[in-house]
């Protein structure tokens, strides 16, 4: 085997899909601090402008420096649309690439969700498969260690065979694996499948850009706590039966080690041909994290008493209390009644050196402190805002500036013309153009013949941009006017309302002061 | 658990958890200090994209003003709304689809909202007095399918009505007696639409409110107050021997 193939070179490029999720953004990270290939990173967005604006916000995230970003290009690709790598930036990357990470899915539990599923997990890999070039050597499948056979509960690094998945979900990853599998036999490229178990955020530091199934208990427990009303020694009860073993297995793993662990199979290329499980290890120490690992460290967090834990617990049994708890965690309902341990002897074998953290007690706190300062992920991106609160700045600089980031350009059919009217202190009128969910143009311009006009006084410009009172509710306070066509107005109301909650602006600022906006 | 939000010199607002089949929601339970409350009043709220919360003006004028004439009223946050359990309506694609057609697709479940609501201040106040459900915009047509699924309300009061947009027929049809407030220069309803279809809804009691910031109201809740308290007064007045 030559150096070559072995270890991606500067002439090498990767193309990696997902790079705005989870797993993706720390991959993203990983390639760059531990390869010299360049990047091509595919990006669902509306053009390529807000491709590379929704890349460089992942990269401010992951705090990458100038000179790593130099390699990473973006292009643009929906993988679950017919049209997909129609454009000429795409197909140059797909025609280019060596290297094949494939970590964009539809990672939904949702049951009636078959359609888009089946359209991003197995049509959309197919697609990507039939478009890359015929330099492609090696593809990194990242799959998921649940559609992993077992056999005594224990699932092994083998092909996914068996039919009785939990969910739509791992139907889709397992079906995208066998096709994966199929094509590459013909084409004879090296396949690598990587099986994650359930990725939560970075071990040190818990940060984590996304909060879902193992958060979702957590975070039901959080708001029981916050509302109960605390007792003389700051503790609140919660009358709640955790329905499942203390000792049960949580196949915890830290979104940095599982990234860190593809580029490993990445740089190892046809040496890392098979199916390698990226879960806790069998022989790690004191065992992985457990059930009670998870909510011991929810009740020394959110200081607790009553929760404890009755496996037996049946529905008929629980109170009206426990049922609304339950109802809450649904969709990981097939995940929380009990998970299979795995067998990882295969990555172990290729990649000794890289141990999985034992997600214990200590690294649960970081993660749920993290998920907590953040909102649970409804504050995630940091922002730096050096202005005193100025209405121009806002919407000349702000709003233009983080719009493409937002949920507005996938409002493809939300087109507007729109103005603002400020009074008092922060005065001025500003027209702003959306079209099909992109802000096209934003100036200071008179409001007349706009669809539809707002009118507010600076103050309360403010706090609706801040997020301390929702356009919505200015309105109802009569505190902002709508003139020209209510009902739209209204709809603007809730689409700026959403884009304030992504984006609050930060204010209360001392001149020439760098203060961190979280937004 | 709840928490005690305001002491008026009348009444009393504690924040409550209502548990809900779609997970806890948020709700603030207000009822007059010291002294017997004279029935039970829920308040159902507009649509959710809409600012539907139980802070809008007409909402919480509602609760808090029947509160004070002696009622314990109970205002909520549909699921998904504020600190209420459940996911939020506000993905893009929910948005889209409201933009276009002013809906999103299984909206109108939140009729099993507004049924645990009643239920669980029903559960809380045993006291079988009658039950009052006021529905505001979009509550009406959460009302109107609670209606449908054999919901039991004894009075129900529909403050701008949404009858452009909603299908109202069990809220017409339902022989429960009902006063309608109807705005002029309603945004959301025609007046033509009013004027048509309230001469064939039942036991119907309909008042128009007329240069009262149409749909909205602001400026005028106590003016919606007084009009409820004045229809169940004389409820109460037919009623009685
Ligand atoms: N998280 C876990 O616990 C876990 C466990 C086992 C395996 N995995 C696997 O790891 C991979 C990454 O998961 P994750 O947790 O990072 O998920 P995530 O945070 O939801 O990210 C999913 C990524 O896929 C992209 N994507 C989704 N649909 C797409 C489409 N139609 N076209 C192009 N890109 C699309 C998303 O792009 P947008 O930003 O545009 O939405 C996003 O970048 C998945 O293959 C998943 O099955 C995850």
């Amino acid at each position: 085997m030559s150096a070559l193939r072995k270890n991606p070179t500067v002439n090498d490029i990767i193309l990696l899909t997902g790079a705005t999720g989870l797993v993706g953004r720390y991959v993203l990270r990983e390639l760059l601090r531990s390869s010299r290939a360049k990047i091509a990173v595919l990006v669902r967005a509306t053009s390529e402008k807000h491709a590379q604006q929704r890349i460089a916000a992942v990269l401010d995230w992951l705090k990458i420096d100038a000179r790593l970003r130099q390699r990473v290009t973006t292009c643009v690709g929906d993988l679950a649309r017919n049209d997909f790598g129609e454009s000429q930036a795409t197909q140059d990357c797909l025609q280019r690439c060596t290297t094949v990470v494939h970590a964009a899915a539809n990672v939904s539990f949702s049951n009636d969700r078959d359609e888009e599923l089946a359209k991003t997990n197995v049509l959309g890999t197919r697609q990507l498969l039939q478009q890359v070039g015929p330099q492609l050597r090696h593809w990194i499948q990242i799959s998921t260690a649940y559609v992993a056979p077992t056999f005594d509960d224990i699932g092994v690094e083998q092909e996914a065979k068996q039919f009785d998945f939990r969910n739509d979900y791992e139907v889709t990853k397992a079906a995208a694996e066998r096709m994966v599998m199929a094509v590459a036999a013909t084409r004879g490229f090296a396949l690598t499948i990587a099986r994650p178990g359930i990725v939560v955020g970075e071990y040190d530091t818990g940060r984590a850009s996304v909060f879902q199934g193992f958060y979702q208990p957590l975070r039901a427990v959080a708001r029981l706590a916050d509302r109960a009303k605390k007792n003389s020694v700051g503790k609140v009860r919660i009358p709640l039966r955790i329905n499942v073993s203390p000792e049960g297995p949580r196949n915890l793993v830290p979104v940095d080690w599982v990234a860190r662990v593809i580029c490993e199979l990445v740089r190892h290329g046809e040496n890392a041909r098979g199916i390698f499980h990226l879960t806790p290890e069998g022989s790690m120490q004191n065992g992985p994290t457990t059930s009670r690992d998870v909510f011991n460290a929810a009740r020394s967090r959110w200081q607790i008493e009553g929760m404890t834990f009755l496996p037996e617990l049946r529905e008929k049994d629980m109170t009206t209390f426990e049922r609304g708890f339950y109802r809450h965690l649904q969709q990981i309902a097939p995940y929380w009644s009990g998970e299979p341990r795995f067998d990882d002897r295969q990555r172990q074998a290729l990649l000794p050196h890289l141990p999985c953290p034992r997600i214990d007690e200590a690294a649960i706190h970081r993660l749920l402190d993290y998920a907590v300062e953040t909102k649970w992920g409804e504050r995630s991106e940091k922002i730096a805002v050096t202005n005193k609160f100025a209405a121009a700045d806002y919407f000349e600089r702000f709003l233009p500036k983080y719009a493409p980031l937002s949920t507005l350009p996938r409002l493809s059919n939300v087109t507007a013309e729109v103005g603002f009217r400020v009074a008092g202190i922060h005065r001025g009128q500003w027209r702003c153009r959306l079209v099909r969910g992109d802000v096209v143009a934003v100036q200071r311009a008179a409001c007349e013949g706009a669809a539809v006009v707002f009118e507010a006084d600076g103050d309360t410009l403010e706090a609706i941009v801040e997020g301390k009172l929702s356009p919505q509710q200015a309105f109802f306070e009569r505190r902002v006017e709508i003139a020209g066509d209510i009902e739209m107005g209204l709809k603007l109301a809730m689409i700026f309302g959403q884009f304030i909650v992504e984006f609050p602006y930060a204010a209360q600022l001392q001149r020439g002061q760098t203060h961190v906006a979280v937004a | 658990m709840s928490q005690l939000l305001e002491q008026n010199v009348d009444t009393v607002s504690e924040s409550v958890a209502i548990v809900a089949t779609a997970g806890n929601l948020a709700g603030v339970l207000s009822y007059p200090q010291d002294r017997p409350t004279i029935g039970r009043l829920v308040v159902a709220g507009p649509h959710p994209l809409l600012g539907g919360t139980m802070e809008n003006n007409v909402v919480r004028a509602v609760a808090e003003g029947m509160a004070a004439q002696g009622w314990i009223t109970l205002r909520f946050d549909y699921r998904g709304v504020g600190n209420s359990e459940g996911p939020s309506m506000c993905d893009a694609e929910a948005m889209q689809s409201f933009w276009k057609t002013s809906e999103v697709h299984d909206e109108c479940e939140r009729w099993t909202d507004l049924r645990d609501a009643s239920r669980w201040l029903c559960e809380l106040d045993e006291s079988m007095q009658p039950l009052v459900v006021v529905a505001y915009s979009f509550g009406n047509w959460v009302l109107s399918h609670w209606l449908e699924q054999n919901g039991k309300p004894d009075v129900v009061v529909g403050i701008a009505p949404t009858l452009d947009q909603h299908d109202l027929k069990s809220l017409a049809q339902t022989s429960v007696p009902k006063l309608v407030l109807a705005a002029e220069a309603d945004f959301a309803t025609r007046a033509e639409s009013i004027q048509a279809a309230l001469p064939s809804w039942k036991n119907t009691k309909t008042e128009w409110a007329t240069d009262r910031d149409g749909h909205f109201f602001r400026g005028h809740e106590p003016w919606l107050c007084q009009r409820i308290t004045n229809f169940l007064s004389d409820l109460q007045a037919e009623a009685s021997p």
